[in-house]
């Protein structure tokens, strides 16, 4: 099988020079496919979990954005119960300039900040509203059921 | 005609890199904002999505996009390349006029079609055989009517293998049959073993590997000197000394690349001088601030060698500090220079509202030439 110039240098960099708290594996025998791992980053509910999330990048990439999708069970307003998740950049605003390594960052980020205004997951993102401390504690203790 | 399509740079500065294929930029277009990419990586996004700069999104109209100013085809073309036939042994690199020219006439390890029979064979195997023959192909071709000389079978006269005849010399060097001696203790190696053995041989001379960086230690033979190594100050600095060594010659290229830069721009300016207006006047000035930053930079690189020179350990250490502060120097540099080329092409848009269709068309034929 053989692959873009772009897809075998990106897995080959994101391999040799990783962002830290996220892991990505291309499978030996499809670089269209990446196992993932992001840390759940300090400060967030998401703290001392390892999210277990799996990368396809379509043949029509980089001019169409990458599936991304969360294995690992995660409480999130933008995260559904299938681990789809809601962000701009994987939809109307992804530009082929943008790269795995942006992808897996905005997703980090995305765990960092939760956005209940533009949810996926409407009964996560009600509870998130309604109480947020309570919503949190249940993220913290997902993240201590499913992601450790 | 030996064609190639895709050269592999040897060294391709980020700047000319495209950011959405990641190869080196292919007929580079530049948007209104000043983005560049390659003319069907950029046409392929435009398609796909709203007609925004996939950099930063600021809407761009097809007919806003424009081809990259001539200096980065120059910088380009001008940037070394490998032979494409590094793969087969050709170790060639230079800038891709120079390596066309390679391909076609002179590289051995080109791939060109076999002038007896119809297969391919690489050109080195050709150029051997004419040697054979002094250079007479006539002879050549007489003599091998029915058989072709380099794919007739031919048996290996140590261990009766039977190949093709451009295959025994590659398998002689292989073949485990051939052994020769050692030079240096005259032991009885093939040739797959020799090169290893070599490195170990115990009565080979060998000199102290920090003796470039003033060892005084006389040559001796591989174990004294293995054992002097571990106490040498000079060897211990080694690694220290090339990786400096290597940041040394990324610097000096990086800055021959913006001297270069520069010069075009310059250049451009004596061909093309703009109207006096006051923002033109702010245009100069910082390109003469960028040239004595530049100046600046080079003379601190030479003082920086000449420290280098010294060689000692706390000069290393603050040597390292150096170079990250001139990165960052160089690296403000790179991006006045990238806002001056966007200034460029925006002023010149600007001013030459009326004749802009001429404009154009010269441009066409400054790309043609
Ligand atoms: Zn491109
Ligand atoms: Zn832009
Ligand atoms: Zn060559
Ligand atoms: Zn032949
Ligand atoms: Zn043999
Ligand atoms: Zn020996
Ligand atoms: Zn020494």
């Amino acid at each position: 099988m053989s692959f873009p110039k772009r897809i075998i240098k990106e897995a080959e960099r994101i391999v040799s020079d990783p962002v830290p708290g996220i892991i990505a594996k291309p499978h030996e025998d499809n670089l269209r496919f990446f196992d993932v791992i992001i840390d759940g980053p300090e400060g967030s509910p998401f703290e001392g979990g390892h999210f277990k999330l799996e990368l396809f990048l379509p043949e029509e990439y980089p001019m169409m954005a990458p599936k991304v999708r969360f294995l690992t069970k995660v409480y999130h307003p933008n995260i559904d119960k299938v681990g789809r998740i809601c962000l701009d950049v994987l939809k109307n605003n992804w530009s082929p300039a943008l790269q795995i390594r942006t992808v897996l960052l905005s997703i980090q980020s995305l765990l960092e900040s939760p956005n209940p205004d533009d949810p996926l997951a409407n009964d996560v993102a009600e509870a998130w509203k309604e109480d947020s401390s309570k919503a949190i504690a249940t993220a913290k203790e997902w993240t201590n059921k499913y992601a450790k | 005609m030996i064609q190639c399509e895709e050269y592999t740079y040897v060294d391709l500065p980020e700047s000319l890199v495209c950011p959405i294929c990641r190869g080196p930029l292919k007929e580079p277009r530049t948007t209104v904002c000043g983005h560049t990419f390659c003319r069907m990586c950029l046409f392929g996004a435009l398609e796909r999505s709203t007609e925004r700069c996939p950099i930063d999104r600021k809407p761009i109209c097809v007919n806003d996009i424009h081809p990259a100013p001539l200096i980065i085809m120059n910088l380009l073309s001008d940037l070394d390349v490998y032979c494409p036939f590094k793969e087969n042994g050709c170790t060639n690199v230079g800038p891709k006029y120079v390596i066309s020219k390679h391909v076609q006439e002179e590289c051995e390890y080109a791939a060109i079609d076999c002038p007896y029979c119809r297969t391919t064979v690489l050109r080195k195997h050709v150029l051997e055989l004419s040697e054979d023959f002094s250079g007479n192909s006539k002879a050549a071709t007489a003599k091998v009517e029915d058989e072709c000389p380099l794919h007739k079978e031919v048996a290996c006269t140590a261990c009766g293998a039977i190949m093709p005849a451009v295959d025994l010399s590659d398998h002689e060097q292989k073949c485990d049959k051939i052994t020769a001696a050692c030079p240096h203790c005259n032991g009885m190696f093939t040739a797959v073993n020799m090169g290893g053995h070599i490195q170990n041989c115990p009565k080979r001379m060998v000199s102290c590997s920090g003796r470039p960086y003033g060892c005084k230690k006389e040559d001796a033979l591989l174990g004294e000197i293995s054992s002097h190594e571990q106490t040498c100050v000079f060897a211990s600095l080694r690694p220290a000394f090339e990786a400096q060594q290597i940041k040394i010659d990324k610097l000096e290229k990086e800055n021959d690349m913006l001297h270069r830069k520069i010069d075009a721009l310059v250049f451009l300016e004596t061909q093309h001088p703009l109207s006096s207006d006051s923002d033109i006047f702010h245009l100069f000035s910082e390109q003469e601030h960028v040239r004595a930053e530049l100046e600046l930079v080079s003379s601190g690189l030479r003082e920086f060698e000449l420290r280098h020179s010294a060689s000692l350990v706390a000069e290393a250490r603050k040597n390292a500090d150096e170079v990250n502060a001139l990165r960052t120097a160089i690296n403000g540099i790179r991006h006045q220079i990238h806002f001056l080329l966007v200034e460029r092409r925006s002023m010149a848009l600007h001013q030459q509202e009326p004749s802009a269709s001429r404009r154009l068309s010269e441009s066409r034929q400054d790309v043609k030439l």
